[in-house]
């Protein structure tokens, strides 16, 4: 099975590897975890006038998991809120043919980016509320 | 009901076995011997098989295959280190090694098969009948290229290789119709060229394998090795000879290295005596047991570990074990004894000849299958965890190390591209994480038929079956219609290749049978050459010249006999030779007799 | 159980692996679960001498050594057979394995019964394994990597004692499905009870998961 440079240089050298303050403004965790496997996946997306400007992650798992949330930071990246909503499991799965075994980690990527983006919906809502 | 046989394959010596009345036996050759060496001979009469073709070792190492087991289901990058340490050549076709026999090259699985169909003759002229079937051993650690190797073999020998199953179980089967223990065993197996634990649970009849692990590479061979470096290291030194140029010299040291450390289980020391090249005299030196254990240490140790980890997968300890079983020439090592008990923490059980037991139980299971036994059963497990290749270089195991067999684990399959027409897929065995690491088993395209992504669903089963061996199926769950595939096997041969090779085995064995009554017969006829020779030189004075003459001309008689390719005719001259003879032996009898009671009283000798 | 016909003389298969007629070996249905295969009622605590006692009894049924003589038909029925019955075996062996197994049979699938995320469990795994970076990159002999160290081991040991409270935990909730499905009442409270207690064995299994995961990631770069 060939792979393209690309997708083994995020196994190898995976991007975006970090984490931004829970609290700082604009920012959107999501927390999610594989009860299959034990895999543990932290997704941050840091967010101004509704574009993502910065993506960052930590996740505890197979290579597979941290090769499907580098790229969904990169991914995520320069999009708006509306097309990170978008990116769909399958679209990761492709892009790292990844075999039946190790769908669920793009499913990992998937429900993180949505939890981040759910986390952030939550924030600015409450903010603009005035709750805080 | 066709006779099913036994046999251990082994890396030094093989044997064959059988039921008979409940009981498994060896099956001996004319003298008694039960042990046929695994070794093959191209000589200027043929190939030759066993104890004729293991003289050979010193007087044509090139031509002299021996230890083929090392090289079953490899490609040549595998055994590069030990390249050096084999006298014959060893080249690589499809990513199976050949070996080289003068003009010809042959397959380990060929040359293996040379073996089988010794055993194979010497069990049809000792039962009396055709024997088509039977049931082969290997280590328990072999993976599947190696399994598969094995039972081509078997194929091109003209068996059906009803089952391939594992040295340690074998041996329990065994042990266990012998002594009807219950409870948990550790059956330690330490042979010429591999080593093997594992761990079983014997109930009611039942033997299940609760773990298994080894080392495919390890053996008393790697003994003699350290043994022949110390030898031609200490010869370089005094002699000043470096024996590496000669191979046939190499080979002396080789034998005499394991015939040094057989001795050693015995006794406490011994003498080491290798004849020198271009009549450098000899070197001599004496070995202590001691010595040799300070060298072998390193290499017992190294059976030590996956012995935890057997333990450990069986979620054991030590004090769990209720018996060890010692299998394997190696363990006649005193040192490997004390190590073992040291481990298990009681002494081990070698009661059982562990030069026998492995082809003992094989004949056992070949009687369960032929439903001549049914109280017993033998669960045993994969050595070995089986997956795919996954992104980035990593493997994903489906079934892991230590299940039961038959086991089987199904994936299901689609595609991410409109029209893709083809998965690849890529199986491996191993516990590494990278596929690197692993083996490679086999290669193969899934055919999808082209629709729109992710709409083909294609469910692929991994079975491995009773004989650790691997079957891929496929179903297109849309239509429920299977898929045959065609597997490559990264390292061994193709079916079609082993066709070819059975079609030969067959083309040949006409011209065998021939062959080998002309081989046998020249050999015969070396060795009367040669003895009457002797005779002749040493006790030609003490007959009448007119004698002497009709013996010279016998003997000059067979010698243009030997090489023609009637081995009646051979055989004819032989007898002439030995009718003039008959005199000569007398005279040198009795003149051999008197000399040695020369100086001796008469009351002595009556 | 509901079984079609013999795949030999088309005969309907009234006994439980064999037609009573022409006395072949069915292959095992493809519906059949785990528990119903080896014959034992839907329950998390099973007898493991009972358990090993049937496998043996059906291996003795099904093992491809007692068919070597029989038609290619049969061999390969009792092949599938023997390797549907070899994971069964194995999964129900385990009170782990068996547990998750008869969640995913009770609810379809693992994933239906959603549970939110232990963000707080999360958080320290993901610490912890800063940590192992740390100690990963670090001079094992050095001040600092010593230090990281007996860190390690603390919380190896914290980690290991919190899996065995969870075990414990599950314990009791395996036999108080096992009463409640002994009672076997159609009750709204029980239908309660069964969805309450499969959510809390889904949440206490889900955590030990990730707790095993980590521990041995620290178990072995430890080691």
């Amino acid at each position: 099975m060939a792979y393209s440079d690309k997708v083994v240089d995020h196994f190898n050298n995976p991007r975006n590897m970090g984490s931004f303050k829970k609290d700082e403004e604009g920012v959107g965790t999501g927390m999610v975890g594989a009860p299959e496997c034990g895999d543990v996946m932290k997704l941050q997306i840091k967010v101004q006038n509704d574009t993502i400007v910065d993506a960052k992650f930590k996740t505890f798992g197979c290579g597979s998991a941290i090769a499907s949330s580098s790229l969904a930071t990169e991914w995520l990246k320069g999009k708006t809120i509306e097309e990170a909503q978008q990116i769909k499991n399958t679209d990761i799965v492709q892009e790292l043919n990844l075999p039946p075994v190790k769908i669920h980690c793009s499913v990992l990527a998937e429900d993180a980016i949505k939890a981040a983006l759910a986390d952030y919906q939550k924030k600015a809502d409450g903010e603009g509320s005035g709750t805080k | 009901m066709t006779r099913i046989v036994g046999i251990d394959l082994g890396t030094t010596n093989s044997l064959v076995a059988y039921m008979k009345d409940g009981q498994p036996c060896v099956v001996p050759d004319r003298n008694g011997r039960a042990m046929v060496p695994s070794v093959v001979a191209l000589t200027d009469n043929g190939l030759i098989v066993g104890d004729s073709a293991k003289e050979h070792l010193t007087r044509n190492p090139e031509r002299t295959v021996y230890s083929v087991k090392r090289f079953m289901g490899k490609g040549l990058t595998d055994v590069q280190s030990e390249l050096a340490y084999f006298p014959y050549q060893l080249t690589e076709t499809g990513g199976v090694i050949r070996i080289r026999l003068g003009e010809k090259t042959y397959s380990p699985p060929q040359i293996s098969a040379m073996v089988l169909k010794e055993l194979k003759r010497r069990a049809e002229a000792y039962l009396g009948e055709s024997i088509t079937k039977a049931v082969i051993t290997v280590p328990a650690y072999f993976n599947d290229s190696q399994r598969q190797a094995t039972k081509d073999a078997g194929l091109i020998a003209g068996l059906e290789v009803l089952r391939i199953i594992n040295e340690p179980t074998a041996a329990s089967l065994a042990y266990g119709l012998q002594k009807h223990t219950q409870g948990t065993i550790a059956v330690y197996d330490f042979g010429g060229g591999t080593f093997d634990i594992s761990i079983l649970k014997l109930k009611d009849g039942i033997f299940e394998v609760l773990a298994t692990n080894g080392d495919t590479h390890l053996g008393g061979d790697d003994l003699d090795r350290l043994l022949v470096d110390l030898f031609i290291g200490q010869i370089q030194e005094q002699h000043g000879i470096d024996l590496s140029g000669y191979p046939d010299h190499m080979q002396i040291v080789r034998l005499e290295a394991e015939r040094a450390k057989i001795r050693l289980s015995d006794d406490l020391k011994t003498k080491i005596t290798i004849e020198l090249p271009n009549d450098k005299g000899h070197f001599t030196r004496e070995l202590t047991r001691e010595q040799l254990e300070s060298l072998a240490i390193p290499v017992i140790e190294r059976t030590l570990a996956p012995c935890r980890m057997a333990l450990k997968d069986a979620g054991l300890t030590p004090k769990d074990i209720d018996e060890v079983v010692l299998v394997g020439g190696s363990t006649r090592m005193p040192l490997v004894r004390h190590r073992v008990e040291a481990l298990f923490g009681k002494a081990p059980h070698c009661h059982l000849n562990p030069d026998e037991v492995v082809a003992l139980g094989a004949a056992v299971q070949a009687d369960i299958l032929g439903g001549g036994t049914t109280d017993m059963l033998l669960l045993d497990v994969t050595p070995l965890s089986l997956g795919i290749e996954t992104m980035g270089g990593v493997m994903s195991s489906l079934i892991r190390r230590n299940t039961t067999i038959p086991a089987s684990a199904k994936e299901l399959f689609t595609t991410y591209v409109d029209g893709q027409t083809g998965v690849d897929i890529h199986i491996l065995q191993g516990e590494r994480e990278l596929v690197k690491d692993n083996r490679s088993l086999a290669r193969f395209r899934l055919k999808v038929p082209p629709l729109p992504a992710g709409v083909p669903r294609i469910e692929v089963t991994f079975l491995i079956d009773a004989n650790g061996i691997l079957n891929v199926t496929a179903t297109d769950m849309r239509t429920g219609q299977s898929q045959s595939i065609e597997v490559k096997p990264s390292y061994g041969l193709s079916d079609t290749e082993v066709e070819r090779m059975i079609e030969d085995s067959f083309k040949f064995a006409a011209d065998d049978v021939n062959a080998r009554k002309l081989i046998e017969a020249r050999l015969d006829a070396e060795a009367l050459l040669k003895t009457t020779n002797k005779s002749l030189t040493e006790a030609g004075h003490l007959i009448a010249a007119g004698e002497a003459e009709g013996i010279r001309n016998a003997l000059s008689q067979l010698t243009t006999a030997k090489d023609a390719a009637d081995p009646r005719t051979i055989r004819a001259r032989m007898a002439d030779l030995e009718q003039a003879a008959k005199h000569l032996n007398v005279v040198m009898l009795d003149d051999s007799l008197r000399k040695s009671l020369q100086g001796k009283k008469v009351t002595e000798v009556t | 159980m509901a079984r079609s016909m013999c795949w030999h003389c088309q005969s309907a298969v009234t006994g439980e692996y064999f037609c009573e007629r022409c006395v072949k070996v069915q292959p095992v249905s493809k519906e059949t679960d785990y528990f119903t295969c080896l014959g034992f009622p839907r329950r998390l605590m099973l007898d493991s001498k009972q358990l090993e006692a049937k496998f043996y009894e059906m291996s003795r049924t099904f093992h491809p050594d007692f068919y070597q003589t029989k038609s290619p038909a049969e061999q390969t029925i009792s092949l599938g057979n023997a390797a549907v019955l070899n994971t069964a075996y194995r999964t129900l062996r385990d009170p782990i394995q068996r547990a998750e197994y008869l969640l995913g049979l009770e609810t379809g699938s693992v994933k239906d019964i959603r549970t939110s995320p232990p963000a707080d469990l999360f958080e320290e795994i993901l610490e912890l394994q800063d940590t192992l970076e740390e100690y990963r990159a670090s001079e094992r002999d050095s001040q600092e990597g010593r230090a990281l160290r007996a860190t390690l081991e603390t919380e190896q040991r914290a980690l290991e004692q919190r899996k065995q409270d969870l075990e414990a935990q599950l314990q009791r909730l395996f036999t108080e499905w096992d009463q409640l499905q002994d009672r076997g009442e159609a009750t709204s409270q029980a239908r309660a009870d069964r969805d309450r207690l499969l959510k809390q064995m889904r949440d206490l299994l889900s955590n030990r998961t990730y707790i095993t995961s980590i521990v041995n990631d620290l178990a072995t770069t430890i080691a």
